[in-house]
């Protein structure tokens, strides 16, 4: 039905399984709950209905600065200049031009914090709203494995535009999550479309093994594996570490100049560089399509995590692997980082006391030592204003629970005896599905023979240079 | 393993003499653009360093720490060690640090952004290859755009380009060439990151990335007037002097007095008395006099110790003097004037 309009914005001939229907609930009106794993091609059904309709601007709200370059550069390469971001990147000038002329857009990308700046709530306010995309919507819920305390308020700012139809998309979420996207966004009797969380191109794999043999183990696995790979980790030292260990290996965290960054994402587009080694909390935000093995030398702190995390491989369709090496005790590692992500007991008390004793929010983080910017202390401003000192101390009790189990159902995976993808699915409420190469305790699960990658040699930077500037 | 990069710090340890705090070399560091860094900068010859090193308290604490865990730096007078001396004085150490180019840093990093996007941008184009761009930066972006709207025979500009730059570095020679070229990237080539360059050259990723500032630095510095690249640094400024100095300092050439100059910005003494320290800093030609007695220059002048460039015992002995009046003749001292 829509093809025509596919083929002459997308160049794409046909539909991918499950968008035909999404656009066709938007272009209907309706609000839209879509659940759809990474790389199932989300961003075509927000996109799409705008060319169909023209009936204004559509918003799209991101949480990732690199999610939102990312979509922006698709948008453009295929000719689209209607499309504008706002974000932490652009001066107060370029924001203000973008707000002045926001009839010149069809997209507009805006991270949470953005949309909640009174003038642009208010800009927006006056404009003609075709819909509100909330991408990464399970950031909304505290259920979520990575709820983010900008994202609650996105329901009132919804309403304070206008309440456009709006459309809900997320890679992962369980039942619960989902209430709480639907409740939270006050959707009004939304479609619901989910895309099964099942990726049965990827062979999933568990090694257990001593925590002293897990690098050797890992230095031969990335020999092995077909290639291109990602490596995840848990820390931006580890990561270094890793890349330094292995071959044709680059590492990649937030710690990185953005120059730096984006050279190691260029290279690993261009096939450069065959592995990469990131931490969970900074996973790239490129579209890679043949990504062939995802290897985690640490465990994540949650199975959506994982599941997002792997779903990076063979998104083009062909087989891929992802290969989770777990030692005992790994997991604590992951609470760490949990319990970095909360403010302490102690610190919640004495903020609390100073509140009350008159001390301004803004003197706050010098006294507890935290930085303003920590999502910590962003936290903590949230309860200050929204609980009492009792109530946060048991909210911020229950959120740790809830994170430790989810760290041990994301452990149970590594350690369950039955099929693995049989665990994943009934995590996400889906059927069991049978497949060859399943996983390994299904049945061995061999890799193909892959030609080892030769690199070039250093050239001299002569040869190099005249490369560079080559016309041929 | 002891890295050139560690000299490069030692070497600013050194200078500082023990005269100013860790504080003050974290803020040279960062490029903080206060006139007590300006001058610490400018009087222990840190200028090259100037913002070159940027990085979070936390980050600095921990450096600081390890250069005292290897027994190079004695943290409670902030000098160094005998064995810190030695690995800040060879002549490698203090080649990479004079060439880092920290005065001018803004002009070098932006000159940098828009030159490897355009080269990116216009070598891809003419390929008919995607990219990903490697700077994220939107006036970079902006600019490169308006360029490639001007009419020009690019290619041929690309060719000249390429000539000058090859030349430039083979006056420079490596490693400095080889960590500049490498950053670029190309419509096939992508650029290396620093641990990339750092393996290539066989040293650690910190000294390969001064070896890419200094490369840059040099390659600008030795470029000539009439060189076409040149035109990738229009509209930007090699000036040392901060941008409020600059407004005084044209005050003072219209012939305003200290007194009406204050009055017209409405800034404190302190401030405007650290405009013209700048000035006493940055110009070729600077009018002490008006500033400090002659007699009291050349009291100044003979009582200041050679290896110093500490105020307080000279404001201590002379009395009558103030800081202000101190730092003035220092900074022409400095610039190698004498009164004597
Ligand atoms: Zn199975």
């Amino acid at each position: 039905m829509y093809e025509a309009t596919l083929k002459r914005v997308f160049g794409y001939e046909s539909f991918r399984p499950g968008q035909h229907d999404i656009i066709h609930a938007v272009i209907e009106g309706q609000d839209v709950l879509a659940v759809m794993p990474t790389g199932a091609g989300k961003s075509l059904t927000f996109q799409l209905p705008s060319y169909i309709k023209n009936q204004g601007l559509t918003v799209i709200v991101s949480p990732l600065l690199s999610l939102i370059e990312d979509q922006m550069l698709h948008i453009r390469e295929r000719g689209e200049r209607g499309v504008a971001r706002l974000t932490s990147m652009e001066s107060a000038e370029e924001k203000q031009d973008i707000i002045n002329h926001l009839k010149r857009y069809r997209f507009l990308y805006l991270s949470p914090e953005q949309l909640a700046v009174p003038y642009v709530t208010r800009a927006l306010a006056n404009v003609k709203i075709q819909m509100l995309v909330i991408d990464e919507a399970h950031c909304i819920s505290q259920w979520g494995h990575e709820f983010r305390p900008e994202y609650a308020r996105l329901g009132e700012l919804r309403k304070q535009i206008g309440s456009p139809q709006c459309m809900a998309v997320t890679a992962t979420a369980p039942e619960g999550v989902k209430q709480d996207i639907i409740e939270k966004l006050a959707l009004f009797s939304p479609e619901q479309f989910v895309h099964s969380a099942n990726r049965p191109e990827i062979r999933l794999l568990v090694e257990r093994l001593e925590k002293e043999k897990k690098l050797e183990r890992l230095k031969e696995l990335i020999q092995a594996i077909p290639k291109p790979a990602v490596v995840y980790t848990a820390t931006r030292r580890e990561a270094e570490a890793l890349a330094f260990e292995l071959e044709d290996a680059l590492f990649y965290h937030g710690g990185m100049s953005t120059e730096d960054r984006r050279l190691v994402q260029s290279q690993f587009l261009r096939d450069e560089v065959s592995v990469m080694v990131c931490t969970s909390a900074f996973g790239m935000g490129v579209n890679k399509d043949n990504v062939r093995s995802v290897v985690h030398f640490q465990l994540p702190a949650t199975v959506e995590a994982y599941m997002q995390e792997i779903g990076r491989a063979g998104r083009d369709g062909q087989p891929a692997f992802a290969v989770l090496l777990y030692a005992d005790g790994d997991e604590r590692i992951q609470q760490f980082l949990i319990d970095g992500q909360y403010p302490k007991d102690e610190d919640m008390r004495l903020a609390y006391f100073e509140r009350e004793n008159g001390t301004s929010l803004a003197q706050l983080p010098r006294l507890l030592r935290m930085n303003e910017e920590d999502p910590k202390f962003l936290l903590l401003k949230q309860l200050l204003t929204e609980r009492s000192l009792q109530e946060a101390l048991d909210w911020v009790k229950e959120r740790k629970r809830d994170r430790y189990r989810q760290l041990g159902q994301m452990m149970d995976y590594a350690l369950i005896r039955t099929c693995r993808r049989d665990y994943l699915l009934r995590y996400f409420s889906e059927q069991t599905v049978d497949q060859e190469e399943c996983c390994d305790v299904c049945g061995p699960i061999p890799f193909p023979d892959t030609p080892q990658i030769v690199r070039k040699n250093v050239t001299e930077w002569k040869i190099r240079l005249t490369q560079i500037f080559s016309f041929e | 393993m002891v890295h050139l990069a560690d000299g490069v710090l030692l070497l600013a340890i050194k200078r500082l003499n023990g005269e100013r705090s860790e504080r003050s070399l974290y803020h040279v560091l960062n490029g903080k653009r206060s006139a007590t860094t300006l001058q610490d900068a400018f009087f222990y010859e840190l200028e090259p360093l100037f913002g070159q090193f940027p990085q979070t308290a936390y980050s600095y604490e921990s450096v600081l720490k390890q250069l005292e865990k290897r027994g190079w730096l004695d943290r409670k007078r902030f000098r160094l060690t005998e064995a810190g001396e030695l690995l800040a004085s060879p002549e490698s150490v203090e080649q990479l640090f004079k060439r880092l180019g920290g005065e001018r840093r803004d002009y070098n990093a932006t000159t940098w952004k828009r030159l490897s996007l355009f080269v990116q941008t216009f070598m891809s184009k003419e390929h008919a290859r995607t990219f990903y761009p490697v700077q994220a930066d939107r006036p970079a972006e902006q600019w490169v755009k308006q360029l490639l709207h001007l009419d020009r025979d690019w290619k041929a500009l690309m060719r000249t380009f390429h000539q000058e730059i090859e030349q430039a570095l083979e006056q420079i020679g490596d490693p400095y060439a080889t960590a500049v070229v490498y950053r670029f990237t190309g419509a096939f080539e992508t650029g290396l990151t620093y641990e990339q360059i750092a393996s290539l050259l066989h040293v650690d990723a910190e000294t390969a990335r001064l070896y890419f500032l200094a490369g840059w630095n040099e390659l600008l510095m030795v470029l000539p007037d009439d060189a076409k690249l040149r035109g990738f640094t229009y509209g930007l400024s090699t000036d040392r002097m901060t941008y409020s100095a600059r407004e005084s300092y044209e005050l003072f050439l219209k012939g305003y007095t200290f007194q009406q100059v204050q009055a017209k910005r409405c800034l404190r003494t302190s401030t405007i008395e650290d405009h013209v320290v700048e000035m006493a800093m940055y110009l070729e030609v600077f009018p002490l006099e008006q500033f400090v007695p002659m007699e009291d220059v050349v009291t100044i002048e003979e009582l200041r110790h050679p290896d110093s460039w500490a105020l307080k015992p000279i404001f201590e002995k002379m009395g009558r003097v103030s800081y202000f009046q101190i730092r003035l003749v220092f900074a022409r001292l400095k610039r190698g004037e004498s009164f004597v």
